[in-house]
């Protein structure tokens, strides 16, 4: 099925593969480079799902099985796609693993070789104990690093029951215990095409390319979709803890404030993160007037960044500083947002502006496009309905998702600062 | 790159006109030589022009123009290349036809009274701003501190000396002398004595950038990049601890090639096969043989003529870390390579210079890089293929070590 966005100025082909894969091709004019990528909705929430019966499997091993999917019987899989001048990666969220290369030639391969070391697990005994010290040290470097440190604090303290706030690659004890079974079970119950999404951008010719991936696929068996219930997940909206305090040996306090929302499915969860992230541009860009007063009090500057996460299952805001006064940022922060929101039209209209100017923009990279079309595409929704999206908000909305965001029960504040 | 037109005025333009992006990008440059007398003041100057203008005298008043003109960015920072520091003025805006309006010129025009008409007052920038922005550099200069890997990395080319040891921010002691008037006594110096450039990349033709970029042709001053002059020293190793979970083991090597040639690009093959790559001989054997790291790999840094390593592991390790990788060297001065590694770093070096067109700002980095390279594109892709197993021998017998640092975790 062909899909034209004139608005975006591109062109979609999107089909459905006979068994169950997603597949999306996007040519990019005048690029040089094509980039792919093979998203399975699996990531690191997903520790407790039923096949015949409910299995609960080692914390980390999504991210543990993608760092082994690499490894192959006859060899790793980075110096294939490096003999055909490709530049290979992959990474696990908590909600998806994606594999991915960039390529300027050999691109029909390249194409070949992902889908087919994607879908041809291959784990030994020795090599599942190797990568227990490699992904140990890949732990340890995070533990170092003050801004990990405090946004895993932050979801850690936010949430009650949620595996969100495990660490993505588990704990060097977790990942101790994991084996290759485990791998296996996890790969067979995930790794099925009808869970995944495959996404080629660039210098392609979309007829060709389908074909190609088609007859790969039509050249394999697989069996129905073993997986039949994930865990269903019963989480307040209220937090578990209100502050947290992390010890370490840092220059300058940082602090996260963090707001849990209701998370929504589909295209209802695309609709509330735009709203929520126009909401949060116009309460905390440079431009607002809570900036402008902290910022002549020396308690807001440069260092302060805000997002929105929202997946099918968790969302929530975060608001990120950096600052010696922690306790004055914090007290005149949320102080303001628990007076009523005062928003008029002129503001809401500059700001859907920039927002669609920050789409467009994102559009010259492919990467953006193929890692953000798949996560919109995993979870219903089509990324490239943004711009309509956008362009339907209005200020009730974002009065209603003010009102029921930004709530003292639902607020966690994180520091990380020196003993 | 083909399409890429050069024209001299005044200042000098690097022009590439495509459709192919939603954006035109413009980045005005301004070099001098690196000194530790400026360094401070030039590095804080981008920070405090990029906030507001005397047309605009808040930063409310001038991002809410830039928010209007679809979010059009307008970025401005100080960078260290080679001997000189630059500072950059970056334009993001979207094409006017996606939105059906004159976007370009008015960015550009905002552009202008950064550059030209800055928020000051009787011959200083404003004192309250420069205060603020002062208390914020002196934040950004310690928090070097809290990224282990940087910090492990400023530390080892302080001990190298030269251009390499001063930081592009400055000292903290350095930053304690701006003032007002300094900051304003450095822009006077930016305007009129830098070396210009222009660079655009986007829906643009020759003529128009020409005309846009006219208010600015009576500035600074035409003059030859300044390039860093060989240095080697003496072998030295420091070892210093702090409460972190993860070592940061960072080596040093001297090489002496220049950067303007055809050696310098074939040292990127060297570089391939010791560390530039996941196929590379310290990752396979670092990582993957031995399970010591996470991450191991080198960078060759043309212009200082040096190649760096770096790997993060357990300190109990670091002996043994030392020592592979030491072993790695020594098997690429002996030839232990395959045809076929060295086949796919060249593949891989080929696929980077070929991708470069599809990224606005990777274009701008290779614009910018030109007066450094004497080589074309193609003439450079021609060097790698054209690279031996003889060249890569004999390039790695160049590589000595200079200096070793150790940022050690656990007990001391």
């Amino acid at each position: 099925m062909k899909l034209d966005f004139p608005n975006v100025g591109e062109t979609l082909h999107h089909y459905v593969l006979d068994n169950g894969l997603s597949v999306y091709l996007l040519k990019k004019t005048g690029y040089e480079k094509t980039f792919a990528t093979f998203t399975t909705k699996y990531g690191s929430i997903d520790r407790r799902f039923k096949l015949e019966d409910w299995i609960e499997v080692p914390d980390g091993i999504a991210h543990f099985l993608e760092h082994k999917m690499f490894e192959k019987e006859d060899g790793d899989v980075f110096q294939q796609f490096g003999r055909q001048g490709a530049s290979a990666n992959a990474f696990t969220s908590f909600t998806r693993t994606a594999y991915l290369f960039g390529a300027t030639s050999n691109v029909p391969e390249n194409v070949q070789t992902l889908l087919n070391f994607v879908q041809e697990p291959y784990f030994t005994k020795e090599s599942v104990e190797k990568e227990k010290g490699i992904i140990g040290q890949e732990i340890q470097m995070y533990q170092d690093n003050p801004g990990w440190r405090l946004y895993f604090g932050l979801i850690e303290a936010m949430y009650v029951t949620h595996p969100v706030k495990i660490d993505i690659a588990g704990t060097i004890e977790s990942i101790s215990k994991i084996t290759a079974e485990d791998l296996y079970t996890c790969h067979r119950a995930f790794y099925h095409p009808s869970n995944m999404a495959l996404f080629v951008v660039g210098n392609i010719e979309p007829d060709e390319m389908l074909e190609l991936i088609q007859s790969n696929q039509a050249a394999k068996s697989f069996d129905a979709p073993p997986l039949s219930a994930r865990e269903t997940i019963d989480e307040p909206v209220t937090v578990r803890l209100s502050e947290r305090v992390i010890e370490m040996d840092v220059s300058v306090p940082k602090v996260m404030i963090g707001y849990k929302d209701v998370p929504q499915a589909g295209e209802a969860g695309l609709k509330q993160e735009l709203t929520v992230e126009l909401l949060m541009h116009a309460l905390f860009d440079t431009t607002a007037p809570l900036y402008t007063e902290l910022y002549a009090e020396g308690l807001i500057d440069d260092a302060f960044s805000f997002d929105y996460t929202s997946e099918e299952s968790f969302a929530f805001a975060a608001l990120s500083m950096e600052t010696s006064q922690v306790d004055a940022f914090v007290e005149r922060v949320t102080s303001a947002l628990e007076r009523p929101l005062e928003l008029n039209q002129e503001t809401l209209d500059r700001k859907k502006r920039m927002m669609q100017g920050q789409f467009l923009k994102a559009l010259n990279s492919p990467e953006f496009i193929a890692n953000q079309f798949s996560r919109y595409a995993l979870n219903d929704g089509n990324l490239f309905d943004i711009p309509n999206l956008i362009d339907a908000i209005t200020l009730d909305e974002l009065y209603e998702s003010y009102e029921s965001l930004f709530r003292r029960e639902q607020r966690t504040v994180c520091v990380v600062k020196k003993p | 790159m083909k399409g890429i037109e050069q024209f001299q005025h005044q200042l000098h333009y690097s022009v590439y006109p495509t459709k192919k992006f939603k954006t035109t990008t413009c980045l005005v440059s301004f070099a001098a030589p690196l000194s530790e007398d400026t360094v401070a003041d030039r590095a804080l100057l981008p920070f405090i022009m990029e906030k507001s203008t005397e047309a605009y005298p808040s930063i409310e008043l001038f991002h809410t123009p830039l928010e209007d003109l679809y979010d059009t960015n307008l970025y401005a920072g100080a960078s260290k290349i080679g001997k000189e520091h630059v500072i950059q003025f970056q334009l993001e805006v979207v094409n006017d036809h996606l939105v059906g309006e004159d976007v370009l010129s008015q960015a550009i025009q905002l552009l202008e009274e950064v550059l030209l008409r800055p928020n000051v007052y009787d011959g200083a920038f404003q004192p309250l701003i420069v205060e603020q922005e002062r208390r914020l550099q002196r934040q950004r200069i310690e928090s070097v501190y809290d990224d282990k890997m940087r910090f492990a990395q400023q530390r080892l080319q302080e001990m190298l000396g030269g251009e390499l040891a001063i930081p592009s921010l400055g000292t903290l002691e350095q930053l304690d002398h701006v003032t007002p008037k300094s900051l304003f006594d450095a822009y006077q110096s930016m305007i009129q004595n830098d070396r210009v450039d222009i660079y655009v990349v986007g829906d643009v033709d020759r003529a128009q950038v020409e005309q846009a970029f006219n208010p600015l042709e009576s500035l600074g001053t035409r003059q030859p990049r300044r390039l860093p002059e060989p240095s080697r020293g003496e072998f030295k190793r420091l070892e210093e601890h702090q409460n972190i979970k993860q070592s940061k083991l960072h080596l040093a090597y001297a090489l002496d090639v220049g950067p303007r040639t055809e050696d310098a690009i074939r040292m990127q093959v060297v570089n391939g096969l010791f560390g530039g790559f996941p196929h590379s001989k310290l990752f396979m054997n670092v990582r993957e043989k031995e399970s010591l790291a996470y991450y191991a790999a080198s960078q060759y840094s043309s212009l200082s003529r040096k190649l760096f390593v770096y790997a993060g592991i357990d300190a109990s390790n670091q002996q043994k870390t030392e020592q592979i990788i030491e072993e790695q060297l020594k098997a690429l001065q002996a030839g232990e390579f395959e045809d076929e590694t060295l086949q796919q770093t060249k593949e891989l070096l080929f696929h980077q210079r070929r991708q470069l067109g599809d990224s606005p700002r990777q274009l701008i980095g290779w614009m910018s890089g030109a007066d450094i390279r004497p080589f074309s594109l193609d003439e450079e892709v021609a060097i790698i293929e054209n690279t031996t197993r003889d060249h890569v021998i004999a390039l790695a017998n160049e590589i000595t070590l200079e200096a070793v640092y150790c940022l050690k975790g656990g007990e001391a």
